[in-house]
């Protein structure tokens, strides 16, 4: 039972331990505990621990941050893995790609992608054509174009959880902007990808340990309200 | 009436108790039994309020007593709660 209160008391911090650790030790000593008082006690000294640590704003905005940073990244590491699959068209100019690219990310045609290839985003369970989707769309369709002498190459992207579905949609598009354009041509055609995409950490770790640091300073700045 | 604080502060005002003589005359006059995390955490809320202060300790135990400004709040806080009890008393007569 000694050990106990002794382990029951070295659960509160410092500060507290040293002004009423024997006393309360005494009390442990009289009451002997039982499963209950055991938890009400872990749980009091729980709170103190916590409130100790608001008491800093430092201390209260460093602790938030971590905990901040460990959210983002269990967050990013429940999204899906995303399989990148890209091909090359070639056109006479660099406007020339920019009006098929215009022509083949227009709403209709973007729906048509998602109605044919059954693309589902978000939660849905089935494909569902609204303005929300249409942008998730355009959000995983990657360009970058190439100038030379010869003219002006483009790669066409798309990312999904699905490697065949990325490719069939990369494909897609690159005939679409063959068909709507004006002097283009397929260079490549968009590639079976057999890795996932990288995951990026740094923006969701950058914005997790931005977003603690403030609710710590906030929480600790309210706490002291609360007290005074 | 559970709040710890206040149950500590209406047993000290019958005079002065260490931790485990508040438990047991608290659980005599209001028959809530208070743990030692809870009557800990009350104690030392209590202290830094300046309601109540430690006094020369005999032994390992601690004992406390009521301060003046204890006294008034106490008084203050059982005045609110004997207006609610007045008030809910007099509605649940029959009209």
């Amino acid at each position: 039972m000694r050990r106990l209160a002794h382990w029951l008391v070295s659960l509160y911090p410092k500060a507290w331990k040293q002004r009423y650790g024997d006393e309360f030790h005494a009390l442990l000593d009289d009451c002997s505990p039982d499963r209950l008082k055991v938890a009400g006690i872990v749980k009091g000294s729980l709170v103190m621990r916590i409130a100790e640590l608001f008491q800093s704003p430092v201390r209260s905005a460093a602790v938030c941050a971590g905990l901040g940073a460990i959210v983002a990244l269990a967050w990013v590491l429940t999204l899906p893995k995303q399989f990148r699959s890209e091909g090359v068209v070639s056109a006479p100019s660099t406007e020339h790609t920019f009006a098929a690219v215009q022509k083949a990310l227009h709403s209709e045609q973007v729906a048509g992608f998602i109605r044919r290839n059954r693309l589902v985003f978000g939660d849905a369970r089935e494909p569902v054509v609204s303005w929300d989707t249409i942008e998730e769309f355009r959000r995983n369709a990657t360009f970058g174009t190439t100038a030379g002498l010869a003219g002006t190459s483009m790669r066409v992207a798309f990312s999904h959880p699905d490697p065949a579905k990325a490719q069939a949609v990369a494909r897609e598009f690159q005939v679409a902007m063959i068909d709507l354009g004006q002097g283009l041509q397929a260079v490549s055609l968009a590639n079976r990808p057999l890795s996932s995409e990288r995951r990026a950490f740094g923006l969701p770790l950058l914005a997790g340990l931005s977003a603690g640091a403030i609710l710590g300073l906030a929480a600790s700045r309210i706490l002291r309200r609360v007290r005074e | 009436m559970t709040d710890p604080a206040l149950l500590i502060l209406a047993s000290l005002a019958e005079g002065d108790k260490h931790g485990y003589a508040m438990m047991e005359d608290i659980e005599q006059f209001s028959g809530v039994r208070l743990g030692p995390g809870t009557l800990y955490g009350a104690i030392t809320r209590l202290e830094q309020a300046g309601w109540i202060r430690p006094i020369r300790q005999k032994d390992r135990r601690q004992p406390y007593t009521i301060t003046t400004g204890g006294r008034a709040h106490l008084a203050g806080e059982l005045a609110a709660i004997d207006r609610v009890v007045k008030a809910g008393q007099r509605r649940l007569k029959p009209a």
